[in-house]
């Protein structure tokens, strides 16, 4: 039964993708029809959920094959769907998140005139993410991959109107792309080591395709490389897996597209930007785990990153005015805890955190959307202040959702952050410790800014009159609150000797990841408690008492102690200018100069600003495309003379 | 004096060839005294019904194989196949130019006549076993090319194109002439399968600089046709001047016929020359992935931004040439029939938006496309994202398949590249879409979508998804053609 | 005897093919070909193949060049214009890659022994003779002659479709039928 059932999950959302384009025309019943059907592959989720828990430990894995994709002598790819308890808790964060989301933007799309397409991207977002965590295979686990990108692209530009939005969606795609093209890469180099691309074993029409996973000690001593440098295959492929997991979870050096893309409406910022698709890459490394596991080297790389990223996003959040973009790197510096977990080999952690940030950082989002609804689309908390009157719904929720990302107890990141620090405790790795603690440090700090410039003081813009948002927005932000205050029951640490419902979490990954649960250490739990209440206040007390003095235009008030550090902050530590005046720019220098020299007749406006060397020496040869024939013909001839003299070389 | 004897013919095994020619000559009769000057349409009607019978006549082929003619034409499902893409493509663009040449003032009867002599020159190129037989389909494909390129005089860029195409075209057919002339001063023969047994032969006295040079040559004018870098420099010239069904036809047709008798030649007579056209060819495949995938970044022309993207295309399908193995062939072939099917619809689009005058092919006409046409703008999407390889499109399957068989085959950093400026390439064809779903429409240009295009975009769009997500049935065909050997 | 003449037909050949290319003087230009095309003639005759030599002068340098020379003088194009050459480096760069591509056609002449009869051994007595020509073109390269008739036939259509007067193409040419869309150039 369960073989036809998790079928259904992607299919439902499908099916909405295809009314919502096809059939529907009307505002109302496209958010319905998307709502329910993505509530229904929940339900179904849930179901697929418990009967996968009646079976014994050994055998919780389902896999079954649609039809045979790609099927050539070596290699056959199967289309098929994976479940088991890994794939089980990502589908019930995406459709369950996902389900709360598409309720909560029926509100906040109310009135937009292209509310069905907006319902049609969301639905196909969810199928495609659901195949992307339900792949069996790379290629499928691809196919998601690229197709959650293209519904982000899609949303992120849905408000084209406004210019920020379709730069931002090209940026988003075009660095992912980057990511994308490790990612093939190493599925080439999977394949043509293991001859397969299917994570396990699997049957089709009788025949037993292999699966990887378990091949990785296969790899064990095989190099590759020059002589004077060889790399382990194992090194070579988790590397490439890792620098599309840094694409698509947004981590250091491809993380300047997440922020940007906050352009897209909020409700897809927190379903998209926050909750899932973001965290596809350390799902995908948690799957991939055996292949990182057997190369230390990637493994160092992989933590060092999740730290830096950890930090640099995490002090990039000090310095922003944006409501969203505080979030959006706040959501960096998370993914940056998560990926540092997979690279100390706490995969476990890795995934509590995911889960648990998936819901509070969902709340943390409709809530921002919420306050901006509510103040008639103001963004810039510099115009906020005071709001928790007006909403109190939203107050509430939010305090919920920011002290369960800044760690405080009982609340659900508590726990999860937790379980990541102490497994840098036992496993020994304190550089990093010190890092991430660092991090979490910063994280309760500004969340206390945040709360502070929303909330407290007075309203600083008295153009807008701040109201609270409809039931279909506070309703999801209730449940979404119960669910970031409770989430930690699923992985509780070990408390005390015979604590009942201890680790379940990690128990139920135990078939997946092979990880023995964490040991709770005290001493840790109480540092990052006090140091967090302590960050959480003081960042809430100096932007109370300096409330009057935040005005657009103005400086902050840590200004006085940070100087111009805090402009380096606000800029994200210029790793994006880095981008721009490096690469963009030269890029297009490039760009220009080609279209120049090879094709004068086609230069777009796009491509402006050329360097002074390229525009020197496109005078000389700009000819070269001019549209004269004895043009081509010389150039023809220079291959010939090229090709003729090479082959006579050889041949020599 | 002695009567000639005839040697025995199997015509069965040129049989769509026939039909096809045949059908065109008689076609061509019909045209000019059966039918009336308002009613050429029929004649291209009649042109497809031709191109259908000879596929239909070679589906009892299958199990047929076979050489005839003096060894000059093959007969093997590697050619089958060939022939039933090059029928697709020839119908495909007869669909396209229905109605495309009389709203453009451009109809004469002849055009569809042309179309199938130019596929009976590619079903040639594919079963030709003969550099003789290979160089006439060749000059039969070409010549009827320069034909259509300037059909659509007396506008100027059309009769520019043909003069330049038609130059350069007769350049190269010097360089392919005096090729097989010093490849016969080598080896003694024109005939793929004995040079590869004279080659074999140690007793035989083959004059191995000769044939380099001769080799070189012949590999240099197939270089032109499918447009490597640096015999590209025709490309966007030519499709911009000519027809927009003829740009389409050229940019599948002679691509697919040019590699499919390139593949043959070094598969069947050059083998053992692979150590030196091997670096040739991996440098040229290299520079056409980087050179046209960056000519067409800042194109703001689309028919000018296809072309160089079709540079760009022969690159990719290069490398599953380069393979010389059965999976290479069938690599190729399905590459082929992906891209055949992605680029026929997006030129169909393209064909759709072109204005009667003044057209300029611009960007611009794209913007807000979603608006208007909800359903072209999802085609022309599809056809893009499989152009630049995004699942699950037929476009990512067969780059996967080719890059997968070029990695196995040890072209690991040919694969590099590709994988690279594919990742490059979603630039440009973005910025179509981003243009027809992220921009509200302006001015009051309204696609022409008429019966036989809008036929045309279905079948390419609704197969090039359909072999995004369920490949496998035609993979199983293409690998039942076995070529490894070229027989 | 043989290498004597052989050079001397050669030389004439070149010179004369080089001087059709300098030439201002379109007729004079057809005319150097017509001493290209004789010289090659007797090349032909040379290597004992006396039919190419009636062809190669019947057709060539009888018919095919009175059709030259008959469109230039009709069309009154004699006069080659001496325009600005827009591309003035682009001349020497041809010389150099034209005498690069010699110097290769050379070594490999030189070095690979182009006096050695190809492989299949010298050619049969009556080679060159139109008996042996045409049963040839009969039997083992039957098929290449058929697609040269086609190739032939698609020529001839293209002239005629190419000349055909169109009538309604010429409305093509003036816009405003349509509103133009609002592209920029």
């Amino acid at each position: 039964m369960l073989n036809w059932l998790i079928w259904l999950i992607p299919l439902l959302p499908l099916l909405g993708f295809l009314l919502n384009v096809f059939v529907i025309r009307q505002e109302r019943q496209a958010g319905l029809v998307a709502s329910a059907l993505v509530g229904g592959s929940f339900l179904l989720a849930v179901v697929a959920t418990v009967m996968l828990g009646g079976m014994p430990e050994e055998e919780r894995r389902v896999q079954t094959i649609a039809w045979e994709w790609i099927g050539t002598g070596t290699l056959s790819i199967p289309f098929g769907l994976l479940f088991d308890p890994l794939t089980s808790v990502m589908v019930l964060l995406v459709t369950g998140v996902g389900g709360l989301i598409h309720v909560y933007s029926i509100g906040y799309m109310h009135g937009d005139p292209r509310v069905v397409r907006y319902f049609a991207y969301l639905n196909l977002f969810v199928t495609m993410m659901l195949m992307l965590v339900m792949a069996n295979n790379m290629l499928l686990l691809f196919l998601g991959w690229e197709g959650v990108g293209l519904c982000s692209f899609l949303l992120i530009g849905f408000w084209f109107e406004r210019k920020v939005a379709s730069a931002a969606a090209v940026k988003a795609f075009v660095v992912n792309r980057i990511g994308d093209a490790a990612f093939i890469l190493a599925m080439l180099a999977i394949f043509s080591h293991f001859g397969t691309l299917t994570f396990y074993d699997v049957e089709v029409d009788g025949q037993i395709i292999p699966g990887f996973l378990a091949q990785v000690p296969n790899l064990l001593g095989q190099t590759f490389g020059p002589e004077w440098q060889t790399i382990a295959v194992a090194t070579g492929i988790s590397f490439l897996l890792l620098i599309g997991a840094t694409g698509k979870s947004a981590q250091f050096p491809l993380f300047v597209w997440l922020p940007d893309a906050m352009a897209g409406p909020t409700p897809v910022s927190a379903l998209i930007h926050a909750a899932t698709m973001v965290t596809a890459g350390v799902y995908m490394m948690a799957r991939t785990e055996p292949i990182f596991v057997a190369s230390p080297a990637t493994q160092s790389w992989v933590a060092w990153i999740g730290v830096l990223t950890a930090l640099i996003a995490g002090t990039a959040a000090l310095a922003q005015w944006d409501i969203k973009r505080v979030l959006a790197y706040s959501t960096v510096s998370q993914l940056g805890f998560m990926v540092a977990a997979c690279g100390m080999g706490a995969y476990a952690a890795a995934i509590f955190h995911l889960l648990t940030h998936g819901i509070f950082k969902a709340l943390l989002f409709l809530g921002s959307g919420s306050v901006i609804h509510g103040t008639h689309d103001t963004q810039d908390m510099r115009k906020m202040g005071g709001l928790r009157t007006a909403m109190p719904t939203t107050y509430w929720t939010y305090l919920v959702g920011a002290g369960a990302l800044a760690g405080i107890v009982p609340l659900s990141g508590f726990w999860s952050k937790d379980e990541i620090l102490a497994h840098a405790v036992s496993a020994g790795y304190w550089p990093q410790l010190i890092g991430l603690f660092i991090a979490s440090l910063l994280t309760a700090f500004y969340m206390g800014r945040q709360v502070s410039l929303i909330f407290f003081g007075t309203q600083r813009d008295p153009h807008y009159h701040a109201h609270e948002s409809g039931q279909a927005m506070t309703v999801p932000l209730v449940i979404l609150a119960v669910g970031a205050a409770i989430a930690g029951l699923m992985n509780l640490p070990t408390l005390f000797s015979g604590m009942p419902a201890a680790h379940l979490l990690t128990d139920w990954l135990k078939p997946v990841l092979h990880e023995e649960a964490g040991k709770f250490n005290p001493l840790l739990a109480l540092f990052a408690t006090l140091g967090a209440v302590g960050m959480g206040y003081l960042g809430w007390s100096v932007y109370t008492r300096n409330a009057a003095k935040v005005k657009v235009g103005g400086q902050d008030p840590a200004y006085y102690y940070t100087g111009d550090i805090w402009d380096t902050l606000e800029a994200a530590w210029y790793v994006d200018t880095l981008y721009q005046r490096a690469v963009v720019g030269p890029f297009r220098s490039i760009g220009n100069f080609l279209a120049q020299v090879f094709d004068p007749q086609g230069i777009d406006g796009l491509v402006v600003g050329t360097g002074r060397f390229f525009g020197w020496v496109a005078t000389g040869v700009r000819q070269l495309q001019s549209g004269y024939v004895r043009m081509y013909a010389l150039v023809f001839t220079v291959g010939v003379v090229l090709v003729l003299s090479f082959m006579l070389m050889i041949a020599w | 004096m002695d009567s000639i004897q005839i040697p025995p013919i199997d015509f069965r095994l040129i049989a769509p060839l026939l039909v096809v020619t045949t059908w065109a000559m008689v076609l061509l009769l019909v045209d000019v005294f059966a039918i009336p000057a308002n009613r050429k349409k029929l004649t291209g009607y009649l042109a497809i019904a031709g191109l259908v019978v000879a596929g239909l006549v070679a589906i009892p082929l299958w199990d047929v194989s076979g050489s005839t003619f003096s060894n000059m034409v093959v007969l093997d499902r590697y050619s089958l196949i060939l022939t039933w893409i090059f029928l697709i493509i020839g119908a495909l663009t007869i669909t396209m130019a229905l109605d495309y040449l009389p709203r453009h003032g451009i109809e004469q009867g002849e055009f569809y006549p042309l179309i199938m002599f130019a596929v009976a020159g590619m079903i040639l190129m594919a079963q030709g076993t003969d550099l003789i037989v290979l160089f006439l389909g060749v000059e039969l494909l070409s010549i009827t090319l320069y034909i259509l390129t300037g059909f659509a005089y007396p506008r100027l860029t059309s009769e520019e194109a043909a003069m330049k195409y038609l130059v350069l075209g007769a350049f190269a057919a010097g360089f392919f002439i005096y090729g097989i002339a010093l490849t016969y001063g080598a080896v003694g023969t024109t005939n793929l399968a004995l040079i590869a047994e004279r080659l074999a032969d140690p007793a035989a006295e083959t004059n191995q600089l000769l044939l380099l040079a001769g080799a070189s040559l012949i590999l240099i004018t197939f270089a032109f046709k499918v447009a490597l870098v640096p015999f590209h420099m025709w490309t966007p010239d030519v499709y911009e001047g000519s027809p927009t069904p003829v740009a389409a036809f050229m940019s599948v047709g002679t691509k697919g016929a040019s590699f499919a008798a390139l593949l043959r030649i070094l598969v069947t007579a050059l083998p053992a020359l692979e150590p030196f056209w091997l670096p040739v060819l991996g440098m040229l495949a290299a520079l056409t992935m980087i050179i046209g995938n960056l000519g067409a970044l800042s194109q703001t022309n689309v028919k000018r931004m296809l072309a160089y993207s079709s540079v760009g295309h022969a690159g990719y399908i290069l490398l599953s040439i380069m393979v010389v193995s059965e999976r290479g062939a069938q690599a190729f072939l399905f590459y082929t029939l992906a891209y055949t099917l992605t680029n026929l619809g997006a030129f169909a689009v393209v064909i759709a938006l072109e204005q009667r005058s003044n057209a300029t092919w611009s960007l611009d006409d794209f913007t807000g496309l979603y608006k208007r046409q909800p359903l072209l703008a999802l085609a022309m999407a599809v056809f893009m994202f499989s152009l630049a390889g995004v699942p699950p499109t037929a476009g990512f399957m067969a780059k996967f398949y080719v890059f997968t068989t070029a990695y196995e085959g040890g072209l690991g950093w040919l694969v590099l590249i590709g994988v690279l400026t594919s990742a490059l390439a979603v630039f440009f064809y973005l910025r179509v879409v981003i243009r027809m779903f992220m921009h509200e429409p302006q001015g009051e240009l309204e696609p022409t979508l008429d019966r036989g295009l809008s036929a045309d975009i279905a079948i390419a769009g609704g197969l090039t998804l359909l072999f995004g997500i369920v490949p496998a049935p035609i993979i199983f065909l293409v690998e039942r053609s076995l070529v490894a050997a070229g027989g | 005897m043989d290498f004597v003449l052989f050079f001397l037909t050669a030389a004439i050949a070149l010179a004369g093919a080089i001087a059709m290319l300098v030439a201002r003087n379109a007729i004079h230009s057809a005319l150097f070909l017509l001493l290209n095309f004789g010289a090659i003639a007797v090349l032909f005759l040379l290597l004992q193949s006396p039919f190419l030599f009636t062809i190669q002068l019947s057709i060539y340098a009888g018919a095919i060049m009175v059709l030259f020379l008959f469109v230039v003088m009709l069309l009154g194009a004699e006069q080659v214009e001496a325009a600005q050459d827009k591309l003035p480096w682009q001349q020497p760069l041809a010389l150099v890659m034209g005498a690069g591509l010699l110097v290769i056609a050379v070594i490999t002449a030189v070095r690979g022994g182009s006096n050695d009869a190809p492989p299949g051994g010298e050619a049969a007595e009556a080679f060159g003779d139109p008996a042996s020509l045409g049963e040839l073109l009969f039997t083992e390269y039957l098929l290449p002659f058929q697609i040269t008739g086609i190739i032939l036939l698609v020529a001839v259509i293209g002239v005629v479709v190419l000349n055909q007067q169109r009538t309604q193409a010429q409305s093509e040419e003036t816009p405003g039928e349509r509103p133009s869309s609002s592209v920029q150039p």
